[in-house]
């Protein structure tokens, strides 16, 4: 149920999606059928409303089919959630009930259309037909107006937080210039992404970017690399070699981390930045060169010219413009969006589409402390989304090592900005109620029963409580064998 | 003040409306006959249609249709005897931003006018 059958490769690929809402599972399944074999995209399902925002939080579909009348949050209410979150999304929604009232309300809100039940299959698939046509306009038209905004020109970021804003236009106004720049950071922030994202904005990028790991190779080894050597100017050198900087000419040159790079390289490629000339090994010939530098470092630079370890006025014409790329620790309001960004992607990649976070999955992400930046991050879902066993992601899936966990206290998660008392209240109970339950829940691998008694709640009680925080017993069962294995 | 439209087969169902709405002061057209009504708004600015579902050779949704094209910006209600939930996602799908059933009262009348002309 999880995955539809990959048969319209390309359609899958665009990632359209056709999101089923119902609590009848009967009539879930029926309008699975019908769909998927009228449209070339994934269709999933949702048995709650709730189940239903989780899915659009995390990948908001392109047609929503929903019932008006759910337990707990209504068509209509689930409409206007939707077209909050994003209003691109087309939803229909069908009613038994075909009151007139439900159907001006429906539209009213916004619903593409209002089908009363029961409508026969042609009706839907007909409605539906435009419905995909519809926000596929609205999305493309989207793209091109982000496009011009110059959104997403930068376009390999994910996140909206200010520091990483500031970054970002800071390469787009220095990207198309030839000004030498220094690229500074944590390691994992994106430093390199960023050096493309300078290449690719200027009026180089028809040509190839070189990037060069300095410490990855020995000092002579890296020096032929890149100046490049003449025949006999060592053993072995029986032919000419080209090197990289004269690859890169017309292009870009990455130097990523600089501050290993030996200090009698650094003297040469000070000459080369003034001279704009290279001379190959064993060559009395200096050929004049068309690069753009680009250096990149996670090293204090001041400290190592402090020691001599780093040549201060190469240092001085590296660093023309710095760019700084934040740390996640500086930018955690992204930290969410990236989270789910990956799992987009590794969703996609690994044919695990339909995942989403348990809510408290997010507070744990929130909470760590990120050493490794924006790569520990993506590595960590990336890993999420391979081992999870059911369509949730539960903090269990991490697989967050007790270090760098729990920088906060338990409900640090809860932020009570401006909130009254009672909605404060409720906050902190939903966390605590979903963090208890789904713990419970993993412990008994998913029986309620058990968990129920663990809990020394009614199971009645218990499965109320489920339903309410739309937590399903499914997602917990066979963790553990899994993690054993 | 708004320009209102209302289109109604039956006039005295009209005359009555206009009655309600012109003493909140706005200018008030009606009409019986669909053709006179589109063609009034093809030459007249219009704010607001309220427009009979059964008319005589045109159903009100069409009539809809036709004043949109026209006039793409004009607010339009629907007042039926008759109402099913086929005409009211046509009507609105159309742009018609309410769906009233017959019979309305005065008050209810002047509350929506002045909701659709506020918004």
């Amino acid at each position: 149920m999880a995955m539809a059958e990959p048969v319209w490769e390309t359609d899958l690929d665009t990632g359209k999606r056709i999101l089923v809402v119902d609590d009848d599972v009967l009539m879930l399944g029926m309008l699975k059928r019908i769909l998927s074999k009228k449209f070339a995209c994934e269709v999933v399902t949702a048995e709650t409303p709730f189940d239903a925002l989780r899915i659009m939080k995390d990948d908001p579909p392109s047609l929503i089919v929903a019932d008006v009348r759910m337990p707990g949050l209504d068509g209509i209410e689930l409409l206007r959630r939707v077209k909050e979150q994003d209003p691109t999304v087309s939803v229909i929604l069908m009613s038994g009930f075909g009151t007139i009232e439900i159907a001006v309300e429906a539209m009213r809100e916004g619903a593409y259309d209002f089908l009363p039940k029961p409508f026969n299959n042609d009706e839907l698939v007909y409605t539906a037909r435009r419905a995909l046509e519809r926000t596929d306009l609205l999305r493309e038209n989207r793209v091109l107006h982000e496009r011009l905004d110059g959104d997403l020109s930068v376009s390999p970021f994910v996140g909206r937080a200010k520091p990483l804003k500031e970054t970002l236009d800071l390469i787009r106004r220095i990207a198309d210039t030839d000004v030498t720049v220094l690229i500074r950071g944590e390691s994992g922030t994106g430093k390199e992404i960023a050096a493309r994202a300078i290449h690719d904005l200027s009026s180089r990028s028809s040509r190839k970017m070189i990037a060069v790991n300095c410490p990855a190779l020995p000092e002579d080894i890296l020096e032929s690399e890149l100046f490049g050597y003449v025949k006999g100017a060592f053993t072995g050198a029986t032919s000419d070699k080209k090197g990289l900087f004269l690859e890169a000419d017309g292009s870009t040159i990455l130097l990523d981390e600089i501050g290993d790079m030996p200090v009698s390289l650094q003297t040469k490629l000070l000459r080369v930045l003034q001279e704009k000339e290279i001379r190959p090994l064993g060559s009395n010939q200096n050929i004049p060169v068309d690069v753009r530098v680009l250096a990149s470092t996670n090293q204090d630079l001041e400290t190592k010219i402090s020691q001599g370890l780093f040549r201060e006025d190469l240092f001085y014409r590296l660093n023309v413009v710095t760019v700084r790329m934040p740390s996640l620790a500086e930018i955690p309001e992204d930290i969410e969006p990236l989270a789910r960004h990956f799992l987009r992607v590794y969703g996609r990649e690994y044919g695990r589409k339909g995942l989403s976070f348990a809510p408290e999955t997010i507070s744990c992400l929130m909470r760590r402390h990120w050493k490794g930046n924006v790569r520990e991050l993506q590595n960590v879902i990336k890993r999420a989304v391979l081992l999870a066993s059911g369509h949730l992601i539960t903090p269990g899936h991490l697989f967050l090592s007790e270090q760098g966990k729990g920088q906060g206290k338990e409900n640090s998660s809860v932020c009570f900005g401006g909130l009254k008392y009672n909605e404060a209240k409720e906050k902190v109970v939903e966390s605590f109620s979903r963090a208890y339950i789904s713990r419970a829940l993993e412990k008994s691998l998913g029986n309620v029963t058990v968990a129920a008694q663990h809990s020394g709640l009614e199971r009645q009680a218990l499965q109320r409580l489920m339903r309410r925080y739309g937590i399903r017993s499914e997602d917990f069962r066979g963790h553990r064998n899994e993690g054993a294995e | 003040m708004a320009r209102i439209l209302v289109l109604d087969d039956v006039i005295d169902a009209g005359i009555l409306i206009r009655k309600i709405l012109q003493r909140k002061g706005h200018e008030v057209a009606i009409f019986s006959d669909e053709e006179e009504a589109i063609a009034h708004a093809r030459t007249n600015p219009v704010d607001l249609a309220i427009l009979d579902i059964k008319l005589k050779k045109m159903t009100g949704i069409e009539v809809l249709d036709e004043l949109k094209k026209s006039n793409p910006d004009m607010k339009a209600v629907m007042l039926t005897g008759y109402p099913t939930v086929e005409t009211a996602r046509q009507a609105l799908s159309l742009g018609a931003s309410d769906y009233c059933v017959k019979p309305i009262s005065k008050d209810e009348l002047e509350e929506k006018v002045s909701e659709v002309l506020g918004g």
